[in-house]
């Protein structure tokens, strides 16, 4: 009968480790690595079952589905998208795209708003001096005459 | 529903585990097929019973978690193999790490592990041999374990380790060679 060269091969090992130690000392080994707790092998089911029903039990706090990340993923990826565009738009805005220059406004145009102006400013001024209980006569005579003290 | 499961293959079991809803029956059945081996070689590994039982709790653990992407490219038993392996050799390392701190200790309780009343009928030859075997590095070990006691080919054992045929035939020779080196030291 012709052995399996692979079971040749095995056995050769086999007495190349034993010619080192004895093949009772190998016995002795694998005798104590099987010697386990009485029933150890008939609980050992119920054991691991046990773990894997608690472990399954245990879910995480958020758990999101998979089209759930992906919804989340674009959704930040739109507002990502969406400020880069904006800031780049403003930077346009703030560049020459709508700047005016002073050469672009006539003349008139400008009169028009600094008597406008004037004339608001002054509102201003009589306000604030009403507010005070006095009119703007005295006190231009006010400061006239500190003006000579001060001289 | 019993008998039917333990007519299926391992195959067929993984199947039923990855398409059926009640997949504690075809895990169940698995587990106690693989159970005993998976044990012994963990043990053999680390030779105290609480980390073995500790070990193969996490390897079945793994198995129910994992076994849905299973794609039968390889058996069932050489891939249950290679979890245990990876398994132990997690362990070892994190043991290895806080025996760096109390070594004189550690080399105490093991001379008196193997001499004491665990190991009754230990003789001078069996205690040198299990020195050796655990002066052995890791991969070296788990090799020679799978090798000597488990019979398996050079086929398998690369596929568990993650090396070639090749590599594997070293770690068992080397295995042997250092055996040799420790047990003339001695």
């Amino acid at each position: 009968m012709q052995k399996n060269p692979d079971h040749i091969e095995l056995l050769e090992d086999k007495a190349i480790a034993e010619k080192l130690f004895s093949s009772d000392a190998f016995e002795g080994f694998e005798n104590s690595a099987k010697s386990v707790p009485a029933d150890y092998f008939n609980h050992f089911e119920t054991k691991v079952l046990g773990e894997i029903n608690q472990f399954k039990k245990v879910k995480p706090l958020f758990s999101i589905p998979k089209w759930g990340q992906i919804a989340i993923a674009a959704s930040f990826f739109t507002i990502v998208a969406a400020t880069f565009i904006f800031i780049e738009s403003n930077k346009k805005d703030n560049g020459s795209g709508y700047a005016v220059t002073l050469n672009d406004i006539t003349t008139a145009e400008i009169d028009a708003y600094v008597s406008e102006n004037e004339e608001l400013a002054e509102i201003d001024w009589q306000s604030e001096i009403n507010k005070e209980g006095k009119n703007l006569e005295t006190l231009t005579t006010y400061l006239i005459q500190d003006t000579n003290i001060s001289q | 529903m019993s008998n039917f499961i333990d007519m299926l293959n391992d195959q067929e079991l993984i199947l039923q585990f990855q398409q059926s809803s009640n997949k504690e029956a075809a895990y169940t059945q698995l587990l106690k097929r693989h159970q005993q081996k998976v044990y012994y070689q963990i043990k053999r590994m680390v030779t105290e019973h609480a980390d073995a039982d500790d070990i193969a709790q996490q390897v079945w653990i793994k198995v129910w978690t994992k076994l849905d992407g299973f794609k039968m490219e390889s058996e069932f038993s050489t891939w249950l193999f290679r979890v245990a392996y990876n398994e132990t050799l997690n362990f070892l390392q994190k043991q290895k790490k806080q025996a760096i701190q109390s070594q004189t200790e550690d080399n105490l309780d093991y001379e008196n592990a193997v001499s004491g009343t665990d190991h009754p009928k230990s003789s001078q030859i069996q205690i040198a041999l299990e020195q050796a075997i655990q002066q052995l590095p890791e991969k070296q070990r788990f090799v020679f374990m799978l090798r000597y006691f488990e019979e398996l080919n050079y086929e398998k054992i690369a596929e568990i380790t993650g090396t070639t045929v090749g590599g594997a035939k070293a770690n068992f020779h080397q295995a042997i060679k250092k055996m040799e080196e420790i047990l003339k030291k001695d």
